[in-house]
Parts: C-alpha cells; sequence; structure tokens
C-alpha cells in the first residue's frame, strides 16, 4: 500500500438518528484522510464529531438506527459493505470513558478480549500483546487490575487491546476526557508511536493542545458540517480570538494566560482581610485503618470570594482531601475549621459541597427546578432541625423567589421543567453546582467540573464561579485544566505527598510556574 | 505494587467445582464439625491466594456468627428462637458467600471463558457470565458513589431516614444509580461491538488451562467434607 493512498473517505456523508435522544446528526460531510495520517475532528458540543466517528467505526448503521445520505468508504470499501468483523479489526476504536469499555478485570485478558473474539490462535495472541505493549511502551501495565489503574492507564490499556486486533486505522473519540495533563502526554506519546508504524488515526475531540505535533491536518465542525479543513500549520497561525469565536479550546497552551487578576485585587484590595471561610490544621488521613497517609499535616486555608485550584499528581491525595473537607472520608488528625466553627466530618457534610466529576450521581429530583427545592429543603433541615417539615410555611414564598432567582442567575430558566438527567453534561454540571450554592454551603469543593467540556460550557462554568465568589463563597477547585484554571482561580495551591507544598497567586508572571505543577514540559 | 494480581488461583473449573459442593451441603448444618472443615478450607484458600485479609476478616464474621448462635439459645423464648433461626441460615450460606468472594477476586475473567468454552457453552453464555463477573464490583461502586452524593446534598441516608420516609431513601438511590448503570450499558454494549463480542468466527483462548497439583488437593479436600456433611445428613455416621 502506498502511503498516499486513501484510507478514510467521506463522499456527501450524513447521517440522522431515529431517537430522538442521542448524538447531533451529521449531514453533507466531504473529506478524505489519507493512509498514516493524523486527523482531529473538533467543533463545539453537539457538533456532529461523534456521529462522524461512528460513521467509521461502523457503529452506525450497525447500532444506531437512523436515516444515511452519501457513502463513508473505508479503506476504498463502502462501510456498508463491510462484515463488522473485518471492519472491527481494520478499523479499531477508543472510547471517552475509561469505566465503562473494559470486559475483564484484569489486563492481560483485557488485551486478549478482542483477538479470542475474533478467533485468533493462542500462540498469536500472546505475540500480539507483547507487540501491542511494546508499540505503546506499556509492558508495566500487563497482569494489573485494572480497577487500581489511574484513568490515564486505563485509557491506555484501551488503546492496547485495540492495537492488538492489528488495524490500519485507529478512532479515538473524545479519548481525554477522563484524564490528567501527564496521562494526555502520555496518550500523545502512544497517538504518535502509532503514526510512526504507519496507521490512520482520527481523533474527535474538545482539548486540543495535546494534539499539536502530532496532528497533521485539523477538520472544523459545525452544527453537523464540516466549515473549515486545515492543515496543522495552517491551524496554529489562526489568531486566537477566531479560535474563540468558532468555540475551540486553546491549541497551543502557552498562549493561555490567566485573566482572573483582576477580579482577585478587588476582593482582597481594602488589604483588611477577612476571617478565612476555610481553615484546615494538620490534618492527616488515611486508606483504610491502617493504610498509607495520604493526606500529612496539611495545612490549609481559602479566603470567601476567592477560588483556589488544587493541581498535583495522580495519587498525590487531592482527591482524599477534598472528601475529608466534604466530609465523606475521616480524618484520623487534625481539624476542620468552616467559617471559624470546628466541625466534625458528619457535620461537615452538606456545610460543605462536593461537586462530583459525574455530576448525573448528585441530582435526584425529577426537575431542574425540584432539584434546586430539593436543596433548599436540605438546607432547611440542617438549619432548623427540630421544625417539621411545612411547619415553615411562612417561608414557602420566599423559597419560591429564591430559586427563581437561582434558575436567573445561573442561566437555568429554560431549563426549569426538564429532568436533570436529561441535560448535557456541562448543564448538569452547572445545576448541581446550582444546587450546591442553594444548599447553602459556604465552602464548594468541585472536582474536575470541565471534564469532557467544550470552550463554550467551561466559560458558563467560569461564570458560574465567579458570581458564586461575588456571593462570597469560597470555592476549591481540584483541575488538571490549565484553561479553565486561568478562567476563573486566583490561586494555585499545589498538593504534593500529603500537603500543600507550594502556593501563589495566578497571575500572567506565575503562569510559567503553574503550568509546569499542571504537568506540561 | 499497586492492582498486583493475586500470585496464585484455583483453575476456574475446580472453582465451579467447589461452589457446586458448597451449595450441594449448604443445608446440611447437623455436623458442625464438617461445617467448620468447610469454613477452614476455604479460608486455606483464600490465604493460598495470597488474600490474607481477607481471610482474617472472614474467620472473624464466621466466629461472631457462631457465638451469636449460641447467645440466644441461652434465651430460650420465641424472639430469640427466631433470631436463633435466621443465624442458623446466615450460617448455612456462609461457607458460599466466602468462597464466592474469593472466587470473584481470583479469577480471571479469560480463564473462566476458556473453561466455559472447554465445556462448549454457547458464545453469549460465556460473555454473559465474563461480564457478571465485572458487573458486581461495578455495582457496589456506583451504589457508594451515589450515598456518597446524598451525603454531600445534605440528604445523607440516616436509620431514622429510611424508617420515616423509605419510599424517597429508594428512590433517591435507585434512580441515580439505574440512570449510571442504562449509560455504562450503552457504552459498554458499543465497545463490545467493536471488539468483535457478536463475531461468528469460533472464539478462541489465550489461556491455556491445565489442573496443577494445588487445584487437585483443594478440589479433594472439599469433596472429602462434602461427603461427610452429606453422610451425616442421610444419617450414615453421627
Amino acid at each position: 500500500m502506498s502511503s498516499n493512498s486513501v484510507a478514510i473517505e467521506f463522499r456527501g456523508a450524513g447521517f440522522s438518528y431515529a431517537a430522538a435522544k442521542g448524538a447531533a446528526s451529521a449531514h453533507g460531510v466531504s473529506f478524505a484522510q489519507r493512509e498514516g495520517e493524523c486527523v482531529v475532528v473538533t467543533g463545539p458540543s453537539g457538533c456532529g464529531k461523534t456521529t462522524l466517528a461512528r460513521m467509521v467505526n461502523g457503529l452506525i448503521p450497525a447500532v444506531y438506527a437512523g436515516t444515511t445520505e452519501g457513502g463513508v468508504y473505508v479503506f476504498g470499501r463502502a462501510v456498508a459493505d463491510w462484515e463488522m468483523d473485518d471492519l472491527s479489526c481494520a478499523v479499531g476504536s477508543v472510547f471517552q470513558n475509561p469505566r465503562s469499555q473494559f470486559f475483564n478485570l484484569d489486563t492481560t485478558s483485557e488485551i486478549a478480549f478482542g483477538c479470542e473474539n475474533m478467533g485468533v490462535p493462542r500462540d498469536e495472541i500472546a505475540r500480539r500483546i507483547a507487540s501491542a505493549t511494546r508499540a505503546l511502551g506499556v509492558e508495566h501495565l500487563l497482569e494489573r487490575d485494572i480497577r487500581a489503574l489511574s484513568g490515564g492507564e486505563k485509557q491506555l490499556v484501551a488503546v492496547a487491546s485495540v492495537h492488538a486486533m492489528e488495524p490500519s486505522a485507529f478512532v479515538l473519540d473524545e479519548p481525554t476526557a477522563a484524564l490528567d495533563v501527564r496521562a494526555m502526554m502520555r496518550l500523545r506519546e502512544a497517538v504518535s508511536r502509532l503514526k510512526a508504524t504507519g496507521k490512520t488515526v482520527i481523533v474527535a475531540e474538545h482539548r486540543l493542545w495535546w494534539l499539536r505535533g502530532v496532528a497533521d491536518r485539523v477538520v472544523l465542525m459545525r452544527d453537523g458540517t464540516i466549515v473549515e479543513e486545515m492543515t496543522s500549520e495552517e491551524f496554529t497561525l489562526m489568531p486566537a480570538e477566531e479560535r474563540r469565536r468558532l468555540g475551540l479550546r486553546a491549541w497551543d497552551i502557552r498562549q493561555v494566560e490567566p485573566c482572573a487578576t483582576g477580579a482577585a485585587c478587588e476582593g482582597s484590595g481594602d488589604s483588611a482581610r477577612r476571617v478565612p471561610a476555610l481553615v484546615v490544621r494538620g490534618l492527616e488521613a488515611r486508606y483504610g485503618r491502617r493504610g498509607r497517609l495520604v493526606v500529612d499535616g496539611c495545612d490549609f486555608d481559602a479566603e470567601a470570594g476567592r477560588a483556589v485550584a488544587l493541581v498535583g499528581r495522580n495519587g498525590a491525595g487531592k482527591t482524599t482531601f477534598a472528601r475529608c473537607l466534604a466530609g465523606l472520608h475521616a480524618e484520623t488528625a487534625g481539624e476542620i475549621l468552616i467559617e471559624g466553627e470546628a466541625l466534625d466530618p458528619r457535620k461537615r457534610a452538606g456545610r460543605v459541597f462536593l461537586g462530583m466529576q459525574e455530576s448525573g450521581y448528585q441530582l435526584f429530583s425529577d426537575t431542574v427546578e425540584g432539584e434546586l427545592r430539593l436543596a433548599l429543603q436540605a438546607r432547611r433541615v440542617r438549619e432548623a432541625p427540630d421544625t417539621k417539615e411545612g411547619a415553615a410555611e411562612g417561608s414557602l414564598e420566599s423559597e419560591s423567589a429564591l430559586i427563581e432567582a437561582a434558575l436567573e442567575r445561573f442561566g437555568l430558566e429554560e431549563l426549569r421543567g426538564r429532568h436533570p438527567l436529561s441535560l448535557s453534561g456541562g448543564q448538569r454540571q452547572r445545576l448541581a453546582i446550582a444546587a450546591g450554592s442553594l444548599q447553602g454551603s459556604r465552602v464548594l469543593v468541585l472536582d474536575e467540573p470541565t471534564s469532557g467540556l467544550d470552550l463554550a460550557n467551561m466559560e458558563r462554568i467560569a461564570a458560574e464561579i465567579d458570581r458564586l465568589k461575588e456571593a462570597g463563597r469560597c470555592i476549591v477547585v481540584i483541575t488538571h485544566d490549565f484553561e479553565f484554571a486561568c478562567a476563573t482561580c486566583e490561586e494555585i495551591a499545589h498538593f504534593e505527598n500529603g500537603r500543600i507544598a507550594e502556593r501563589f497567586d495566578l497571575t500572567p508572571s506565575t503562569a510559567p510556574r503553574a503550568r509546569v505543577l499542571f504537568g506540561f514540559d | 505494587m499497586k492492582g498486583a494480581l493475586s500470585p496464585r488461583r484455583l483453575d476456574p473449573r475446580v472453582s465451579l467445582a467447589v461452589l457446586v459442593l458448597i451449595n450441594a451441603t449448604a443445608f446440611a448444618p447437623r455436623l458442625v464439625v464438617g461445617q467448620i472443615a468447610m469454613v477452614a478450607l476455604c479460608a486455606a484458600v483464600t490465604v493460598w491466594c495470597g488474600r490474607v485479609a481477607s481471610a482474617a476478616k472472614w474467620c472473624a464474621a464466621y466466629v461472631v456468627v457462631m457465638a451469636a448462635g449460641y447467645a440466644f439459645l441461652l434465651f430460650p423464648n420465641s424472639v430469640a428462637a427466631s433470631f436463633a433461626t435466621m443465624i442458623v441460615m446466615v450460617r448455612c450460606v456462609f461457607c458460599v458467600g466466602m468462597f464466592a468472594s474469593t472466587m470473584i477476586a481470583t479469577t480471571r475473567a479469560g480463564e473462566l471463558a476458556c473453561a466455559l468454552q472447554r465445556a462448549h457453552l454457547p458464545r453469549h453464555g460465556i460473555i454473559a457470565v465474563c461480564t457478571a463477573l465485572r458487573f458486581f464490583p461495578t455495582m457496589a461502586g456506583e451504589f457508594r458513589a451515589v450515598a456518597e452524593a446524598l451525603r454531600v446534598r445534605g440528604m445523607a441516608i440516616t436509620p431514622k431516614s429510611v424508617v420515616t420516609q423509605p419510599v424517597r431513601t429508594m428512590e433517591n438511590l435507585l434512580v441515580p444509580v439505574m440512570s449510571r448503570l442504562s449509560i455504562v450499558a450503552d457504552e459498554l454494549s458499543n465497545a463490545a461491538i467493536v471488539r468483535g463480542m457478536d463475531s461468528a468466527r469460533p472464539r478462541t483462548s489465550y489461556y491455556d488451562l491445565r489442573l496443577r497439583a494445588a487445584d487437585i488437593v483443594f478440589l479433594g479436600l472439599f469433596a472429602t467434607a462434602a461427603t461427610a456433611l452429606l453422610l451425616s445428613k442421610l444419617g450414615v455416621i453421627a
């Protein structure tokens, strides 16, 4: 096969889903990808890039019913003419969520799984497991319990298990949604290794910086169709404003600068510093009763009206620290004060809100409005535990007013009647944060609130956090999203070896140091 | 190393056979010694698999159950009797739980699939069994996450909330778990299709199963204990 022959080609291709629910449709898509080329398909949420990916790996039409137009050709043959088995062996697929693409509990069985299904002989499977892990540099991940791996390691195992089926092309659908910067770097390394061995790679993605230097071309989509197609050199020359106008995330992370300096100065300009909303003294916490110390003598404080980004390596103990703050994990020593009052873990639950990465877990009502009402109820029960529900009749009117105000403030008015689980990821995240605010939590700890979000949704979350700061809430954000931290956080706290190792205001002059702590370079 | 797999494990065919033996003799508790022998054997397997802490926990739990059983006998009234009956039930199924937990924790899905393939089970049956192994830990994780989310929202599940608002509590717990599981199921089925789960080609296996000495020894010991229990149930031995 010559390196210039076409691997994947769309000819006026389109698809609209029969079910109203599902991904956005695509129409009139035409473009061709050469063998050995790496192409990024990007665009705002709902632009149809996942649909494009499904048209290549055959999930459309194998799984999704709907109407197709035009044709998609993989290695010269229409997708409709491929047997699903053969297509799966020719085009490997890696999906967004590392948790929901595994069928085994150990890595070796998982990497062998696709080959076993395809009837590959035993000796050949052993050879392929060895070659796939060598090609991707993940030999150390063999013979492990998958559940104990980090998100990044899981994603590399997913790539390896697809690699073992020896496809010539790879389709990656938002592979970094759950990954931190270091894991994205490793995935970049894996993708460039694939390219080096002549594999064709197509990536549907929001976060773009990790593909810089690996991708050959960038395809921009909007409303289900391709609006622009350019080489990565051309994309590099695109001005930042133009990129943002198209709703795209940063391509060059060095150009991302903190913009929150103004708000930070306003808050603390009077130099008469208020009592910190959150004070942590000598906190210690461990895994299990006799496990190792994950949080070890940690001191930390955070002021109302400011947002602190908590950064650090995977496994440094950030999540355990956050769980301690929210009262989900009991400390073995030290104390945590909320607005000057030392509270034990049980009392902290509800007073400190923890925004979970998977916000779908946190929503319990059947409407958006009802969700906020639940939050107010929780607040009332906490503040006056002895009064019966309904005893506060007089406050019902003010309750409705509070809900109205929150709906307006967080831009959720149009969604008021929707079921929380029918919302998009970004909307769910915003609703969870609004509920946390309404339940009266003075401290909100948010764990990766922007994972898997496009530029517009990330900016909406940042705006919501800005409003919480104005309302005097104290915000701690665990994040690996540098663009997001720059949009909303005034401070960076580096969590390492179970304590805060370093802390500074995030300004243009400290941005290079912050980049290092996030894991760049 | 974090996430290291068990150093040793029973052949999945032996595990299945032992599970059948334990189930067959679960309700033959006349011979307390026999039942204790079964628990001891399960503990031995667990320790041999390198899961010492788990073995210790299960043994401690068994001691508690035994002690509770005898304690209720000291109070001969009807309330105590109903509790004592419950304890007897727990004792009967104790070994099933103990052995199954070790089996789920140590068996490789790939090996189990290989064993079932050799037994000529249909393809879909095999994959269903293997995915079920993965399902239980996933399900437990989902429930834990939702229970924590409730605490964060100030709606923690407490004994009081279970009694005063049982329906609301169940709804709060089940609705998010079910919706999560349905999303996971959709994503898993997509991943299954592109990994050739529905392929018409005959399935192969990376693992090559061979019975080892330890497999035969444990199987022999379990079979002996099971035989003794069955004979005691039939009244052959007292």
